[in-house]
């Protein structure tokens, strides 16, 4: 059997830029599904999330059935992407089951630093490149600029650039062509040694993890014994197939194919993506390179609003790692929010992610804490421990040097807008490295940051300044040594512990300050006066007061309307059922996210 | 409005069986409540029903009668139950004349006993009356007015928007004892927008050379949909501190009391029980049954609480189609009732201890609450009752949700 009527390949894009729609195009056009099955608008992001935030976050194949310009039967198999800077891994996995990419540039934006990261990705992997130039309908389609700029990107011809508009059905038919004309067909021998690339899984109720999968070398059969190679575990294959709308079952896959498979594994942690499967009684000699365990390193602390309702909480949170190998969490206490879990997140998308799958799929009303990053703590005893929780920082009399986690990071963005790039990026302490200019008009800034710097409010305050126009992209660096002090809040005296954070030494009086003049804002008064105050280590460094309440009483209550009045007093009440109790102290929920709100 | 969840099982549920759940209700007593929709000007603070146009007035009276008779249809065991407290209300129902109360009155009286020691109340605006009217009035069976004065400073009478001076206010007072009235109330409002100690002092000692037998003082609240609250969202009021109003609400509090007045709810200040507006006391016990008439009027009856629509024109519609004029009703979980009955009597003289352990089954005395109350200051036990102090009736909305379950 040879392997060359099958075409794997993905589609690299910005959000936005026309990905899905291409994508339901494609699948339309080969009659892969008909107009009336198109329930939304683009079909591989299945999720409510997905389709809010227009990103797609689980990765999907679907296969599709060709017949090229020269009368022959092609197997099109498309593999999905995440497109966003919190999932580079997943993203690298997907490239790497496929030999080509359909690169997606919306003629009317141009080149932005995710195309770009995902493109040299493809790149990396070997992948051939076919560049797509999507709305070029649009009256203000760039077709030469954005077409130089792919061309001084990845050194193709400008000929070898499809015009296309997904939205109006323009070049989908050279798109299609392309596809089998320009991408090789998978190399691989079906008699070889089974060797299948994992580049997603996801978990199902009834069959336990599915796994979505590249056959590189061998043959899978129904009934065959396998081994995960990075688990090291054996399961014995319950069913294999191909990927449609749904699941087509098959009886064995070979080299070159994509599809799926079930195998009674009961947790997606065991199906990472990445791993290799083989063969049980005669393994692989190696497994296919890239596995990386993707590691957290956004950390938060989730609390339930009612302390009764922990117990779910930690099931909704078992829930989701079945789904989600990235997500870790485990127990933590804190005086002010009680019991509560330290998760482990890959990026600020992944923890928002998160947080409002378990408040819409498993209704948890969550009291959130200020996210963090991961510090290694050197200590004067000599000991190097890991802090990902800013209350289990020593004091400074037992800390010889902390060191945090560094990115590369990579800003595209128009000209005009890099001299506020380069002031946003200072504040953020930002060491600089290198501009590039793509074209005439944009620049590619090259930093490295420190990751706590970017996680809070980084992305907005750069799509703010840029008109929406600065795109970013990062990847962990190293560890390296810096100049922070834990900032300590104390409410009349008594140290919070849910909010205390890690900052610059540079920063932390203007954060102190900051902080507790925001805090004064949401903390309601009290029968007493409320003493705020942000200290490092014994040392206030500011100082607010919420003044004692002097009156709480509306006098309206006449003409014998009782039940407007008691409404409103219900209302009241279940308000302050909601603040969290700390100490004498009523605490809304928001005051834990406050240093969120702090504009600099 | 909406309906409340348990409104549509109220309807189906036996009214009779669930009163003797709140056994304390008190079928002798009853009190009417009349609301007279109009009014000459609109005040900028109001969110009362009321309205301008008075061309329907005498239509309204002849409504405001079938509605009486309509109810007595509906609940034909109010028929003969005798009324110990009746008020006008508004609106400004000093825009009666005395003919048109008479012919409201005997339509009353066909179908309740009128107590002979009634309080009965008719709410008075001073730009509206006259010696022949207060004469007249009296002479019907009113014996007790509420006069809204609000201030005796023109500058703020001007930004309240009432249609009368200080002097017409003084002159009313006067003009009402010699129409034989021994029961006088006036209203006062305080921490208006910029209102100086000084100012709200002028008003108090003007209100108390006056003499009134009780004085209401109402601390300005600005009500969603009124004038007052557009002119304060767009920043052209700004309202006032609460530390500031805290100082005038104490200094009405004591000034009054200084002057022989006792406070016996949040606004309301009395020379003797005996002048307390009973009345009000009725909506305040929480237990005790009231009819109400007129667009907007709320009334509890056999566990029920129901109100009116508040527009004319669909009170006069409904009441045409010979349908009592009701807008929503609601008969509430035991939950709700406490919590109604605990705000109702601590705003006023004190929730009746043993009577809120029969009924809820919880005894206050060991609230977790109370001890830090007391200490506080915010109460006492006085006898059976629970009783907010001075100081507690500045802050009888925190104290209430924090004795709420």
């Amino acid at each position: 059997m040879t392997l060359d009527h099958i075409r794997n390949f993905c589609i690299i894009a910005h959000i936005d830029h026309g990905k899905s729609t291409l994508a339901d195009k494609l699948l339309l056009e080969t009659h892969t599904i008909a107009v009336r099955e198109m329930e939304y608008n683009q079909v591989l992001d299945d999720m409510d999330l997905e389709q809010e935030r227009g990103i797609t976050i689980k990765l999907h194949a679907i296969m599709m059935k060709y017949k090229g310009s020269d009368g022959k039967e092609y197997t099109y198999n498309m593999v999905d992407t995440p497109g966003h800077v919190d999932f580079t891994y997943e993203v690298s996995r997907s490239l790497a089951a496929c030999e080509g990419a359909i690169l997606v540039v919306d003629a009317t934006q141009g080149v932005e630093a995710q195309t770009i990261t995902n493109l040299y990705l493809a790149i990396d992997a070997g992948l051939e490149i076919i560049p797509v130039l999507n709305k070029v309908d649009l009256q203000s389609a760039m077709i030469d600029e954005v077409s130089n700029q792919i061309i001084e990107l990845i050194g193709c011809k400008k000929e070898d650039i499809l015009l296309a508009s997904a939205k109006a059905g323009i070049g989908i038919p050279e798109i299609l062509e392309a596809i089998h004309k320009r991408i090789p067909a998978p190399e691989g021998d079906p008699d070889g040694t089974l060797r299948c690339l994992i580049f997603d899984s996801l978990f199902d109720s009834y069959r336990g993890s599915i796994v979505y999968m590249r056959v590189f070398d061998g043959t899978i059969n129904e009934g065959d014994e396998i081994m995960f190679m990075h688990s090291r575990m054996k399961y014995r294959v319950e069913e294999i197939g191909t990927l449609r709308l749904g699941r087509e079952q098959k009886k064995s896959l070979s080299a070159g194919d994509v599809g799926y498979l079930i195998a009674g594994v009961k947790n997606v942690k065991e199906t990472r993506v990445g791993d290799t499967v083989t063969s049980y009684r005669n393994p692989a000699p190696a497994a296919i390179s890239g596995f990386k365990e993707s590691k957290p390193m956004v950390f938060a602390g989730l609390y339930p609003q009612n302390a009764e309702a922990y117990t779910e909480l930690r099931d909704s949170l078992d829930k989701l790692t079945l789904n989600d190998s990235s997500l870790q969490f485990e127990p933590e206490t804190s005086v002010a929010l009680g019991f509560g879990f330290r998760c482990g997140f890959i990026g600020l998308l992944h923890m928002e992610i998160i947080q409002e799958r378990l408040e819409r799929e498993f209704n948890q009303s969550l009291v959130t804490t200020v996210p963090n990053v991961e510090y290694k703590v050197m200590t004067t005893s000599n000991e190097i421990i890991t802090v990902d929780n800013p209350s289990a920082m020593p004091p400074p009399g037992h800390i010889e040097y902390i060191e945090e986690p560094f990115v590369k990071a990579q800003i595209i963005v128009p000209s005009e807008y890099v001299g506020a790039i380069m002031k946003l990026a200072t504040e953020r302490r930002a060491v600089y490295k290198t501009t590039t200019y793509l074209d005439a008009t944009r620049a590619d800034i090259q930093y490295e940051f420190p990751l706590s710097e970017i996680i809070f409010d980084f992305y907005d305050k750069l799509k703010s300044i840029s008109r929406g126009y600065a795109s970013l992209d990062y990847e962990f660096l190293e560890y390296r040594q810096s100049d922070l002090v834990k900032l300590d809040i104390l409410l009349n005296g008594d140290p919070v512990d849910a909010f205390s954070t890690i900052v610059h030494r540079d920063k932390a009086f203007e954060w102190g300050k900051k902080l507790c003049t925001k805090l004064r804002e949401l903390i309601p008064r009290h029968m007493f006066e409320v003493a705020i105050q942000a200290a490092i280590g014994a040392k206030i460094i500011a100082r607010e007061s919420v003044k004692a309440l002097r009156k709480d009483v509306t006098a309206k209550c006449y003409g014998g309307d009782i039940s407007r009045k008691r409404k409103l007093l219900e209302k009241q009440k279940e308000g302050k059922k909601r603040m969290k109790q700390v100490g004498r102290i009523e605490v809304p929920q928001e005051a834990f996210l406050a240093i969120l709100q702090i504009t600099d | 409005m909406t309906l409340s969840p348990t409104s549509s099982t109220s309807s189906t549920s036996d009214v009779g069986h669930r009163t003797s759940d709140f056994s304390a209700s008190d079928f002798s007593a009853l009190s009417a409540y009349f609301h007279i929709p109009f009014c000459e000007t609109k005040c900028v603070y109001c969110d009362f029903y009321s309205i301008e146009d008075r061309s329907s007035q005498s239509k309204f009276v002849s409504l405001l009668k079938k509605e009486i008779a309509l109810k007595i249809e509906e609940h034909p065991e109010l028929l003969g139950r005798e009324l110990h407290t009746i008020f006008f209300g508004g609106g400004t129902p000093s825009l009666l004349s005395p003919e048109e109360l008479s012919s409201i009155i005997s339509e009353i009286k066909k179908n309740f006993i009128i107590a002979r020691d009634v309080e009965f109340t008719l709410e008075c605006n001073p730009g509206t009356v006259t010696l022949e009217k207060l004469s007249g009035y009296r002479k019907l069976g009113v014996n007790r007015l509420s006069f809204g004065v609000q201030s005796f400073n023109a500058d703020e009478l001007q930004w309240l928007s009432r249609i009368h001076s200080a002097d017409e206010a003084r002159i009313a007072i006067k003009l009402a004892r010699e129409a034989g009235f021994e029961n006088v109330s006036l209203d006062l409002m305080f921490a208006l927008p910029n209102q100086t100690k000084e100012k709200l002092s002028y008003s108090l000692d003007e209100a108390l050379a006056l003499g009134t037998d009780h004085i209401s003082a109402y601390n300005l609240t600005v009500e969603e949909g009124t004038p007052l609250n557009r002119m304060v969202k767009l920043g052209q009021v700004g309202e006032m501190a609460q530390e500031e109003a805290a100082e005038l609400f104490e200094m009405v509090q004591t000034r009054l009391a200084e002057a022989g007045y006792s406070q016996y709810e949040i606004s309301n200040y009395a020379k003797s029980p005996a002048t307390r507006a009973h009345h009000n006391l009725v909506y305040w016990d929480g237990f005790k049954e009231y009819v109400s008439f007129g667009p907007s009027a709320h009334e509890f009856l056999g566990g029920m609480r129901a109100w009116n629509v508040s527009s004319l024109e669909q009170y006069g519609a409904m009441i045409e189609g010979g349908k009592l004029p009701r807008i929503n009703s609601e008969e509430l979980p035991i939950e709700n009732r406490k919590t109604e009955v605990l705000f109702c009597q601590l705003r006023a003289t004190g929730i009746a201890l043993r009577q809120f352990k029969k009924i809820f089954g919880e005894d206050l005395l060991r609230h977790a609450e109370l001890p830090m109350l007391l200490h506080e200051g915010m109460v006492v036990v006085e006898g059976d009752y629970l009783k907010l102090t001075k100081k507690g009736y500045r802050f009888c909305d925190g104290v209430v949700i924090r004795l709420m379950k």
